[in-house]
């Protein structure tokens, strides 16, 4: 039976990277806000050969849906979805991001909101989407979760384990910050249900490392039995932070 | 079965099927180089012949549509090979499983820079056409013997018959280097009331690339207003009878040309 890996952001760089990557291993249910990702086929986008086009249904191994990950009800619809058409979610990567650099700190007021958004979606919403799985599906069986070696990976960033003054990044730095705490914070608490949480936390990409290099460090966590672990990758490869 | 002409026409690349904001399909790098010369450079020899690119104000048939238009006759089809051809109409056809006629009205379309947005519309509407359309065949509409919006003619020879557009294909070619920001895009709608442009989903005008749908009731769409570039394409469309599109969606769905 194929795992089944849902994907956060799958319309960004990474997002759209990891569902290409895994699409023949794994069925995944990818989540995306504004733009439809056409890198893939899916449910909503397929390519084919005009000159030997069979027409019908097409059976796609990603299936996408549009969500905003800041609202309560969409979250659920994620969960929903993923457990009505797989039946079951065993690893879930948390890949969306809002990466804005806002500015210098002494003027948050001016961007208090985007601020608090970007900490939502940032830092929140992976708890939540973990949780909310939690709640409908991975509180059930702990020896499955055990037997499919289910877990969260939550991509996280270098902003979030060292400071770089004067580029405006405080807040996207906080977020990923933050993220990494609360994933060994997930760890811990879902130790007893068998469900492995680890972030990992790329230079820049495609600039610095390659995207592939992020897609196969997760496919890396994915496959290993860590937990609790915070992961720098650079140019010198993956290390543990913690 | 694809023909071999239509075969050796295409790149080979593959084309995407959307099924949002409707069900259409994309394609980019569609014709090898040298039929893609070919139609460009036809493209661009008519357009100025017919004094598409002289200054004034853009022709168009109506006041919406903010174009100059030259409208493809028996004469001119064959410099757009393969696009006016049976095997063209019969791919098309297949690929959106639309039972077609044969009957095509097409035309050339040039957008000078800062063209007014279009409106947001469906094409399924009627078109006449001097007579039916012989098997293996195509008949495209001659505005001249008969008018394709009203079925008037004067030719007494001419037996008009009325079918409904029920494809729509756009080929962009001969514009200048698209970016994002520059318009002119064909811009696709969930419904008939939102901001024109605020689109779900976006065609841009890249040289040979094409965006293909039926027509439905639920197909809308528009032109883009084109703030940087010149905006330059051929568009078709394919026909079925009334009856088939009546049994699809309604007879109350058609459209007739006000």
């Amino acid at each position: 039976m194929k795992r089944v890996c849902v994907v956060t952001g799958a319309a960004g760089k990474l997002g759209s990277s990891i569902c290409k990557r895994l699409s023949s291993d794994y069925n995944i249910l990818g989540v995306y806000h504004r733009n439809l990702p056409e890198q893939f086929d899916s449910q909503l986008v397929r390519s084919f050969d005009p000159l030997n086009c069979v027409g019908g249904e097409w059976d796609a191994s990603t299936y996408l849906v549009k969500a905003d990950l800041r609202k309560a009800n969409e979250l659920k619809k994620i969960v929903e979805v993923c457990l009505a058409r797989f039946g079951k979610v065993d690893l879930l990567v948390n890949a969306a991001a809002d990466v804005r650099f806002h500015g210098d700190l002494k003027y948050a007021w001016k961007y208090l909101a985007e601020a608090q958004d970007q900490l939502l979606l940032n830092t929140v919403v992976p708890v939540l989407l973990a949780s909310s799985f939690f709640e409908h599906f991975w509180k059930r069986d702990v020896q499955q979760n055990r037997q499919f070696n289910r877990n969260i990976i939550n991509v996280s960033s270098v902003s979030g384990l060292n400071i770089y003054a004067g580029l405006g990044q405080g807040v996207y730095s906080a977020s990923k910050a933050a993220l990494n705490y609360l994933t060994c914070h997930l760890a811990a608490e879902y130790e007893p249900i068998a469900v492995r949480a680890n972030a990992v936390c790329p230079v820049n990409f495609p600039g610095g490392i390659a995207t592939e290099v992020v897609v196969d460090e997760i496919v890396r966590i994915d496959s290993s039995n860590d937990s609790g672990k915070v992961f720098l990758l650079n140019e010198d490869g993956s290390r543990t932070t913690n | 079965m694809v023909s071999e002409g239509i075969a050796s026409a295409l790149s080979g690349d593959r084309w995407l099927e959307y099924q949002s904001p409707f069900r259409h399909l994309r394609a980019t790098n569609v014709f090898r180089r040298q039929t893609y010369e070919a139609l460009e450079l036809n493209f661009k020899r008519c357009l100025k012949e017919s004094g598409g690119t002289e200054g004034g104000q853009n022709h168009n048939s109506g006041t919406r549509y903010d174009a100059w238009m030259m409208g493809i006759t028996p004469a001119t089809a064959p410099l757009f090979y393969p696009l006016f051809s049976r095997e063209w109409h019969d791919l098309i056809s297949d690929l959106t499983g639309v039972r077609t006629t044969g009957h095509i009205d097409g035309g050339l379309h040039h957008h000078r820079v800062g063209s007014a947005n279009g409106w947001i519309h469906n094409d399924l509407c009627i078109g006449w056409f001097p007579g039916p359309c012989e098997a293996n065949d195509i008949a495209l509409s001659d505005h001249v013997r008969c008018n394709y919006s009203t079925g008037v003619f004067r030719d007494p020879h001419v037996q008009p018959v009325c079918v409904v557009r029920s494809v729509a294909l756009i080929f962009y070619l001969a514009n200048s280097d698209w970016a994002a920001g520059f318009g002119g895009e064909t811009c696709l709608y969930e419904t008939p009331f939102e901001n024109i442009e605020s689109a779900s989903g976006k065609v841009p005008p890249i040289n040979n690339s094409l965006v293909i749908f039926e027509c439905s009731p639920y197909s809308y769409h528009s032109f883009q207003s084109n703030s940087r570039i010149e905006r330059n394409c051929i568009v078709l469309w394919a026909h079925s009878t009334s009856e088939t599109v009546s049994a699809k969606f309604g007879n109350t769905s058609i459209g007739r040309w006000s």
